[in-house]
């Protein structure tokens, strides 16, 4: 039964949201994945939908940006109509964010771990999540000052 | 001496053509990159695009490495020695916020010229760098994140029989 909704992009997100699953002790079976990369959950989700990445490495137009944000929210929709799920868990980036407001709407808990590698600034994703989350963790005691209402979780 | 560069899933070409310059101006160096998807080609030392188990295979050698999470994390918890170099190709500079804790923290070199490179390279190789231990607060929030979920797919299945509260 799909209990789970992960959300997550390729690298470090993806090392974070495979670390995360392995400590909440969920298995492939209860997860359901949106991913901005082919195969980026093949070991972690029983299936997972890709969406193009948000933000290229190397430079974000605003015209590709909302073209694929489109894309995202209607992915989002039809992930949560087909499998179901009772929760979400995200790692970031940016993909995180239609898909949390789904889940919001439709009365879903949505828990966000911001990432790692952040001391003194706030991702994007962080700023927004720190919202829209039900559950918002933070890795490092040093952002705790920038999102006061985060709850530190200790490192992936 | 052996030497192990890596810049992991993204193009860090500055990184290549700087431990290329070193690997010419010391042949007794024996210098190793993996340089991803980049587009500079070494032309003094030996490369590959991607190898599986890289650390593993290659414990022998010095790690000089891009400076992403996943990997600087994975070198602390072995206790591996490293000088790790911010990426400031991305276009998010996040690299540089590890780097900073990095050396604030005596965790790892960190070099961010040629020049730096090749100071910290012979410091870790004569042993005259002493890092601070590593010591990780491991995530404790497991048990916690697994039970709102599960609180949550059994309210889900006695109260509205699954059914999607979003419109048809």
């Amino acid at each position: 039964m799909t209990e789970v909704l992960v959300v997550f992009g390729e690298g470090g997100h993806a090392a974070q949201m495979r670390r995360l699953l392995e400590v909440t002790g969920l298995s492939p079976t209860q997860c359901i994945a949106i991913v901005d990369r082919d195969g980026l959950s093949s070991t972690v989700a029983e299936a997972e939908w890709v969406v193009p990445p948000l933000r290229e490495k190397y430079g974000l137009r605003l015209a590709s940006l909302l073209a694929r944000a489109f894309v995202l929210v209607g992915a989002s929709y039809q992930v949560l109509r087909r499998y179901r799920p009772s929760a979400m868990l995200s790692t970031g980036p940016g993909l995180c964010l239609a898909p949390a407001l789904l889940c919001r709407i439709s009365g879903l808990p949505v828990i966000h771990i911001e990432t790692w590698s952040r001391f003194r600034t706030r991702s994007l994703s962080g700023r927004v999540m720190y919202h829209l989350a039900t559950h918002f963790y933070v890795q490092n005691t040093q952002l705790l000052q920038l999102y006061p209402k985060a709850r530190y979780s200790g490192r992936l | 001496m052996k030497i192990l560069v890596t810049v992991g899933t993204t193009e860090f070409d500055w990184l290549i053509r700087s431990m290329d310059m070193l690997a010419r101006a010391h042949p007794s160096w024996d210098v190793l990159s993996q340089v991803g998807p980049g587009s500079y080609e070494p032309r003094y030392h030996p490369h590959v695009i991607f190898e599986e188990d890289l650390f593993r295979r290659h414990k022998d050698r010095l790690v000089v490495t891009h400076c992403g999470a996943g990997t600087v994390y994975s070198l602390l918890e072995e206790g591996r020695q490293f000088v790790a170099v911010p990426n400031l190709e991305r276009s998010d500079k996040h690299q540089t916020e590890l780097a900073e804790y990095l050396a604030e923290q005596t965790l790892a070199l960190v070099a961010q010229s040629t020049d730096e490179l090749e100071t910290h390279i012979k410091a870790i190789n004569d042993q005259s760098f002493k890092p601070h231990p590593y010591v990780k607060d491991p995530f404790f929030r497991g048990g916690e994140i697994r039970r709102i979920i599960d609180t949550a797919a059994r309210g889900r299945n006695t109260a509205d029989g699954g059914e999607s509260p979003l419109p048809k």
